[in-house]
């Protein structure tokens, strides 16, 4: 299984936009009224900075997965428990977002369908592209699924442009300040720290030294698209609305009626972000099958697929409602994961790995 | 092995799918127009225009069988959604929400607060926003539902093609809910009226040519109309083009006015609270019953300072109105403090109400002649009166 850089920017990219625009823009205007764009900007900044530190501890190890750098690093129990940590946060996300998908397309496209058939039609798809192809299959697929995402962005952007009231930006600055506007970057910020799969994914990267540019890029791109939905929602909508849409997106998209023949368009962008989740929730059964396997020592991660997938899906069935999801984002994936799995961890792992001094030629050579 | 178990997940995904949610078109009943009203014991009357595609049929292949292409159901309760179920109640089909073009509020509603009715066009899925909102004004919103245009099977989408003076057409809902909530302005909504001179307008004519005026809690306070209440729109902002009638004390003079703009600068002196509109327009002479020769410049530019100086003082008057009698600001001006000076906006935002019928607001206007219609000069001999 290889990927190349170009298929590696279109996973990160795919996945990464269908979160940043779907769920962390409502939580902004909430904090940041109408700078959320600017909080969505630092939120990008913050987003590269953290994927640098992470991709320069995997580009350190490229050959090797977090279950085996770990290990190596912090010796064997140390190293393994880490791991888990980190599969057990991954299964948890997955089971998050697959949830909060179910909900989402019961409640604009389904109603009287259970919440339980969409997610087994969604965890099919992804077991059998995991079976089909592994990584290599989703990085393909994920070809196909980010730039149709992309251009899917821009048309309504386009299209929505007659729908904008400019005013409602304003005041700039005046009415938040500098604290709301880093609260509300944390949300988007800490979406962005999805790109700590990286830590897995690198031995599968055709050229492990080029592929800094390609997940930077990959956190740049969802971070503009998202600065300029929130601008988009807020010149729409207003702060008011804006802040208290679910899906702030999609309604902005609901609400184009371009020479009255172009409307209704929330149909075309839906089947493309369902391409985007599947995206994600495809590489986050790989990385946990595949993960699983190491930690357990099974030879063929294969046999691992299934057993993730059916736990993944339990998982999906504990909330209770769609409050209780986002209360994951808001009360667990912010307050800890984001400061302790996607900061923290990897700055002691990059420390402990240049203080071993680990020579990272010597290990490139071994991987090319 | 892999090929086999492809075929038992195809087959599976054949049989599990698309069973809960299975609907045929003819299925459906289509809801066009909503009209909420007051019932006479204080509850919440509810009506529903629904398309019935029969009619529908015969009707638009120029048949005119004279049959109705829509229904008219009526339900009375406490809550919106709750007389949704008694509207299905009284139908064949399941009633499909997304093709609605515009809700009707009975006046005696709309004076008594619509705050309860309004959450559900936002937390409903199956509603659009983007649906037009009108104020019935002396009336019920179900004798708008009842009028036959000879134009469309629908009174509600007519009234919403209707929707010219504000040009908000069917944005109307987001319109008003983009002002509810906010500091500096107050919700107007645009009026749709009955006001046949004969009987045969009765069924078939529908206005709109009023404003009403909503305060903070949402309940009508009062409306302006006519003139007044395209002056209002364009200090709002939201008014694209207007026909304009002056009496310039020789004779009268009518343009067709388009690319409207405003510009509003905020002044804060003291304790004192200083506007200062500036408007903006691109003219066509349409009628010139003075005796002024457009096509010379010397005549022509005294006649635009004369028009703006008439128009200014004209709007100066509509603003007055709404300040003293109304006291709403529904132009939006405090949300011009806001942007201009936001520091300032802190301490005054929360007694606004009270604020604005003190705010001095000085108003310019610029129009500008830029045809002077197919003739430059009249005709000698019509209405030449030297």
């Amino acid at each position: 299984m290889r990927i190349t850089p170009w298929q590696l920017f279109c996973m990160f990219t795919t996945l990464e936009i269908s979160m940043s625009i779907w769920l962390t823009v409502s939580p902004s205007i909430e904090i940041a009224r109408q700078d959320a764009w600017i909080s969505l900007a630092v939120a990008g900044v913050i987003g590269l900075f953290v994927t640098l530190i992470l991709t320069r501890v995997s580009q350190r190890h490229a050959s090797l997965t977090l279950v085996e750098f770990a290990q190596k690093l912090l010796g064997k129990w140390i190293g393994k428990l880490i791991a888990g940590l980190y599969i057990a946060v991954w299964f948890s996300v997955s089971a998050d977002i697959l949830r909060i998908f179910s909900l989402f397309i019961k409640q604009f496209l389904f109603h009287d369908t259970p919440v339980w058939v969409i997610a087994m039609l969604m965890v099919a798809a992804m077991v059998y592209i995991n079976f089909a192809g592994g990584i290599e299959a989703i990085a393909r697929f994920s070809e196909l699924a980010g730039p149709s995402l992309l251009l899917g962005i821009m048309i309504t952007f386009a299209l929505n442009i007659s729908n904008l009231h400019p005013d409602l930006l304003l005041p700039i600055y005046a009415d938040s300040g500098a604290i709301p506007i880093l609260k509300g970057s944390l949300v988007n910020a800490s979406f962005l720290g999805e790109s700590m799969m990286i830590m897995m994914l690198t031995p599968f990267i055709a050229n492990s030294r080029k592929m800094l540019k390609p997940a930077l890029l990959a956190i740049c791109i969802p971070s503009m698209i998202a600065v300029v939905t929130a601008i988009m929602v807020i010149m729409t909508f207003g702060t008011n609305i804006g802040s208290t849409l679910i899906f702030p997106y999609f309604s902005m998209v609901r609400f184009i009626n371009y020479l009255e023949f172009i409307q209704n368009m929330d149909v075309w962008i839906m089947c493309i972000w369902i391409f985007s989740v599947f995206v994600k929730l495809s590489i986050y059964l790989f990385i946990n099958s595949y993960g699983t396997a190491q930690l357990l020592g099974v030879k063929n991660w294969r046999i691992m697929i299934g057993f993730v997938a059916a736990v993944i899906f339990a998982i999906s069935l504990v909330p209770a409602n769609v409050i209780g999801i986002l209360d994951f984002a808001k009360f667990v994936w912010i307050i800890y994961i984001f400061p302790i799995f996607i900061v923290g961890l990897p700055i002691i792992l990059l420390l402990v790995s240049l203080i071993r001094g680990q020579s990272p030629p010597a290990r490139e050579q071994q991987n090319s | 092995m892999r090929k086999i178990s492809a075929i038992v997940w195809l087959t599976a995904l054949a049989f599990i799918t698309g069973c809960w949610d299975r609907n045929e078109i003819n299925d459906y009943a289509f809801w066009i127009g909503t009209g909420l009203d007051l019932s006479k014991d204080g509850k919440l009357k509810k009506s529903a225009q629904i398309a019935v595609p029969a009619g529908f049929r015969t009707s638009g292949g120029g048949g005119g069988s004279g049959k109705r292409a829509n229904i008219v159901i009526s339900a009375t309760g406490s809550s919106i959604v709750d007389l949704e179920q008694q509207v299905q109640d009284k139908l064949p089909r399941k009633i499909f929400l997304g093709h609605r073009r515009s809700i009707f509020i009975g006046e005696s509603l709309a004076r008594k607060g619509i705050t309860d009715i309004m959450d559900q066009f936002t937390r409903n899925t199956d509603t659009r926003m983007r649906t037009d909102i009108f104020v019935v004004n002396n009336g019920d919103g179900r004798d708008i539902l009842e009028v036959k245009s000879p134009f469309n099977q629908f009174s509600a989408i007519v009234a919403v093609e209707q929707d010219r003076f504000c040009r908000l057409g069917d944005t109307a809902l987001r319109d008003v809910l983009l002002d509810v909530g906010r500091d500096g302005i107050r919700p107007s909504m645009p009026m749709v009226e009955i006001s046949a001179k004969n009987g045969k307008e009765k069924d078939e004519i529908i206005e709109v040519k009023s404003v009403a005026i909503f305060n903070r809690d949402l309940q009508m306070v009062g409306e302006v109309s006519g003139r007044e209440s395209l002056e209002m729109f364009w200090v709002k902002g939201v008014l694209k083009n207007q026909f304009i009638m002056e009496e310039t004390g020789e004779g009268t003079i009518s343009l067709y006015e388009s690319n409207l703009k405003k510009t509003v600068r905020t002044e804060i002196v003291g304790n004192r609270l200083k506007a200062y509109i500036k408007l903006e327009g691109v003219g066509r002479v349409l009628e010139n019953n003075t005796n002024i020769d457009l096509s010379a410049s010397s005549e022509r530019r005294p006649l635009e300072r004369k028009l703006n100086d008439i128009k200014a003082k004209q709007v100066e008057a509509t603003i007055k109105k709404v300040q003293q009698q109304y006291g709403q600001d529904v132009f939006g001006i405090g949300e011009e403090f806001h942007r201009e000076h936001p520091r300032q906006w802190k301490g005054l935002r929360n007694k606004w109400d009270r604020l604005f019928p003190a705010v001095e607001v000085a108003v310019s206007v610029k129009l500008k002649i830029q045809y002077t219609g197919g003739i430059g000069k009249r005709i000698p001999g019509i209405g030449d009166r030297t």
